[in-house]
């Protein structure tokens, strides 16, 4: 446009009619990114990237609270939900009654998921005494030397992880869920993979 | 508790309902008057500008009152409100999410429209300054309709559960001072272009798109962009400072949000010189004005709609249409304006040589637009990719930075050459003799940054160019104080002179720190030194402190045996979030920045560090302080300046402008 503002000869009162063309050729231009942009969808909060997302999930072999050992290659053929989790933060904490409602959901079902508790940066003795008074009896995987959550890339808790039967991670949630919440992905989940 | 409650909401909706009448009577009143030219009611627009600004002024205080009392009866103190956030802290928390960042937006509006009013009032019955105060009542009515109706400031939340609400403002928003000035500078800026977007769409409506607008709006134009330039700089110490990753910049789709008016304005800022000149240009400045204000709208969605992923963004989706809707409608009026009056109001001069100022000018408007299209391209990217192909990719650091180096090595090898060249033609000869010396401050440049051991092509032509037109805006200052003696510092010309050695100084430490810094990590133990790059690091002890909202742990790290510094991680017990803050020993060439990294144990007798070594980051902080003062002194005579046979200001009229 600058272009066409210049380069009108000097000599020449006549009008050339390139404004209304010019501002048409923007226009459209606008207009596709209008388009894209009312049909981006909002990313949505509750589920966050990851470079782990559709692929195999890292190696994550430790020992439970009570002592049994965890390997969660060993866990394929179930579907498997990792909660990071810590005893002094409020949103953690509020979080629980959503997961333990969610694990009596699953209990009720044939093909139901396995939920474990990784503790992130927290003595087991604290997490072991919420567990005790808040209710939960899922196993709790210990992370001493931070090493599950380094290698999953987890920035904060709580976190949840969701990993198919196959060992591949499928959703990374990087706040509070609620019960209904990650039933309903696992459903979700369930029929895509069929 | 109750009462008080109920009347924070109260005051704040009746305030809100108020500003919003108010914009849209005074819009009303102030079109019908015009075109009817009745006086009588011309004479009480004032009022009506009046009455918005105390409603926004009523709006934001009421909101800061209840975070101030911890009035968690209403929904936003609740999602950014606690009980624990330190008193500096809680009263940034308006600015800390949507609902009180558009409070905020809307009272700097309501601020410049009643300035822009209050100056104007005796000049009402000019259908310019009449139109030019419609659009602003307009988009000051959008903003108080959009913080009454869609995203509801004052909405009352459910009886808050302390276990799940209230838990302060977002943590890396109660770790630095920084959070006082960032956002509202950047705001001044943002919402400064309105001003001169408002006389630019009252230039086509009445159709003396001559250079009285102009006049009106360029001091406007050059503080707004002043305050954004701030704005910018001041985030990116902010990023440098706490956010602990070693940048300055991360090509986030908000922070290229606050980039892309920048660039539109900066081209605005050389073409309206032109204009002023030459008188040409005309359409094309109205253009990068529309640019400039409907890309700060454009950069508003982006970072409000949660459309894209980025630091910045307050995921809160309700609001993302009718900004977007705002963006559509200011974009198609002002195409449509154009469209219509595009034609008759251009003036016919023609550019005589493109080695010549207007020339240059030229080269740097199309650079500059080239410049705002690639960052705007690579933001929205994923989302045409998304909507074309159904998959998600990001466009990151290395795809601007890859387009980005050529255009600011173009950039600077314009404000080596564009200063020195005199209007209409240039002649070999003269330009042999003007580059004469600043070009040997180029060479002497490329000279000490050979010597110091600089290596890299890139770094290397931009460290030559950035001597090369350093010499040039010396030269150009030097020759204007021998003239003008201390008046040779001021003026558009002179300022902008200050601005570009601002400028350059940003770009040669953008290019020595982005090519050689130098990163290591340690594991650090009491008593056993450290060395690096020169410098021997020990650590001292290890320390744990502990507020009502964080606990945290800094490690004490002695830098060549002097003074402790105490890198830290803070971890927010309310969100479980760890946050680093950095310690930096600042120096002239190089700066010292260590990092404590998130796996340090509280209990731990070592500590697991990173050690940046970054080159002439000093000078990034001092260019940006230059570039304000430069945009001071280029706003700073003025009046005197302003006489009617000042050559600079009076056009040259090649044809009557029709009206």
């Amino acid at each position: 446009m600058s272009r066409q503002a210049v380069s009108d000869p000097v000599e020449a009162p006549r009008r050339r009619r390139t404004a209304p063309f010019v501002s048409l050729a923007i226009a459209l231009v606008v207009a596709v990114l209008f388009i894209v942009l009312a049909n981006g969808k909002a990313s949505k909060p509750d589920v966050t990237s990851s470079f782990l997302l559709n692929r195999p999930a890292p190696a994550a072999i430790s020992t439970t609270l009570d002592g049994k050992p965890f390997d969660l290659s060993r866990r394929k053929g179930s579907w498997v939900v990792l909660n990071f989790f810590q005893s002094t933060c409020l949103p953690c904490k509020a979080e629980h009654p959503e997961l333990v409602a969610f694990a009596a959901q699953q209990a009720s079902i044939a093909d139901g998921a396995e939920l474990y508790t990784v503790i992130k940066d927290d003595p087991d003795s604290a997490v072991a005494k919420w567990f005790a008074e808040h209710g939960g009896s899922w196993p709790i995987v210990k992370d001493d030397d931070g090493a599950i959550a380094t290698a999953f890339g987890v920035a904060q808790v709580p976190e949840t992880w969701i990993i198919d039967p196959s060992g591949v991670v499928v959703s990374r949630i990087a706040t509070t869920i609620t019960a209904d919440f990650l039933s309903t992905k696992l459903d979700q989940f369930r029929r895509v993979y069929g | 508790m109750f009462a008080s409650t109920s009347l924070n909401g109260v005051i704040g909706h009746a305030a809100l309902i108020l500003g919003l009448a108010a914009c849209v009577f005074g819009a009303l009143g102030l079109g019908i008057a015009t075109v009817t030219n009745d006086r009588r009611l011309l004479r009480s627009i004032p009022n009506y500008s009046w009455m918005a600004l105390v409603g926004a002024l009523v709006a934001v205080a009421v909101m800061e009152r209840a975070l101030i009392t911890r009035d968690f009866s209403l929904a936003y103190i609740q999602q950014v409100g606690s009980r624990d956030t330190p008193v500096l802290f809680n009263t940034t928390a308006l600015w800390s999410a949507l609902e009180g960042s558009i409070l905020m937006w809307l009272l700097l509006l309501a601020i410049y429209t009643a300035i822009i009013m209050r100056r104007n009032r005796r000049r009402l019955d000019d259908p310019l300054v009449a139109w030019a105060l419609v659009v602003m009542f307009v988009v000051t009515a959008f903003f108080f309709l959009l913080s009454f109706g869609p995203i509801d400031a004052f909405k009352a939340g459910p009886t808050p559960d302390f276990n799940r609400c209230c838990l302060g403002p977002n943590p890396l928003l109660q770790n630095h001072i920084l959070v006082l000035f960032h956002p509202p500078i950047l705001y001044l800026g943002f919402v400064g272009f309105t001003v001169p977007f408002a006389f630019a769409i009252a230039a086509l409506i009445t159709g003396r798109v001559g250079e009285g607008w102009l006049l009106a709006t360029r001091r406007w134009a050059l503080y707004a962009w002043g305050f954004l330039t701030v704005g910018i700089v001041l985030g990116g110490w902010w990023s440098y400072e706490v956010l602990g990753w070693g940048g300055v910049w991360g090509w986030d789709p908000v922070e290229n949000a606050s980039f892309l008016p920048w660039l539109t304005a900066t081209a605005y800022l050389h073409s309206v010189l032109v204009q002023e000149r030459r008188g040409m240009l005309r359409v094309w400045n109205i253009s990068l004005l529309v640019a400039t204000f409907s890309l700060t709208i454009l950069g508003t969605f982006i970072t409000r709609s949660g459309v894209l992923q980025s630091v910045h963004a307050f995921s809160n989706g309700t609001i993302g249409p009718y900004l977007l809707g705002f963006f559509g409608v200011i974009v198609a009026v002002s195409l449509g304006l154009i469209a219509w009056r595009g034609d008759r109001l251009r003036s016919p001069g023609a550019i005589d040589s493109p080695v010549s100022r207007e020339g240059a000018f030229l080269a740097n408007n199309v650079i500059f637009t080239v410049f705002a299209f690639v960052v705007l391209l690579g933001t929205v990217f994923p989302l045409i990719v998304e909507a074309l192909q159904d998959r998600q990719i990001a466009v990151g650091p290395p795809f601007f930075d890859r387009l980005g180096m050529p255009i600011g090595i173009t950039l600077l090898f314009l404000m080596a050459i564009a200063p020195v060249l005199p209007w209409r033609k240039a002649g070999t000869e003269l330009l042999r003799d003007r580059l004469f010396w600043p070009a040997w401050c180029g060479a002497g440049a490329l000279a000490i940054s050979v010597l110091v051991g600089a290596d890299g092509l890139a770094p290397l032509v931009a460290f030559f160019l950035g001597g090369f037109a350093a010499g040039s805006a010396l030269r150009q200052l030097t020759l204007a104080t021998r003239r003008q003696g201390w008046r040779g510092l001021v003026g558009r010309a002179n300022g902008g002179m200050v601005v570009h050695l601002g400028v350059i100084m940003i770009a040669v430490a953008l290019a020595a720190s982005n090519s050689y810094t130098r990163v290591a990590e340690f594991t650090l133990q009491p008593g056993v030194p450290v060395s690096y790059g020169g410098h021997t690091f020990e650590l001292q002890r290890l320390e744990q402190f502990t507020d009502a909202r964080s606990t945290g742990v800094k490690a004490l790290i002695t830098i060549d045996g002097g003074k402790a510094y105490a890198p830290a991680i803070t971890t927010f017990t309310n969100f479980g979030t760890k946050v680093p803050t950095p310690s930096v020993r600042n120096g002239p060439l190089n700066d010292l920045y260590l990092t404590l990294e998130p796996s340090v144990r509280f209990d731990g007798t070592e500590a697991p560090v990173k050690i940046f070594i970054k080159p002439l980051i000093v000078w990034l902080w001092i260019g940006g302080s230059l570039m304000a003062v430069g945009t001071v002194l280029a706003g700073f005579p003025g009046r005197r300046r302003r006489v009617p046979t000042d050559p600079v200001s009076a056009p040259i009229e090649l044809e009557p402008v029709s009206v």
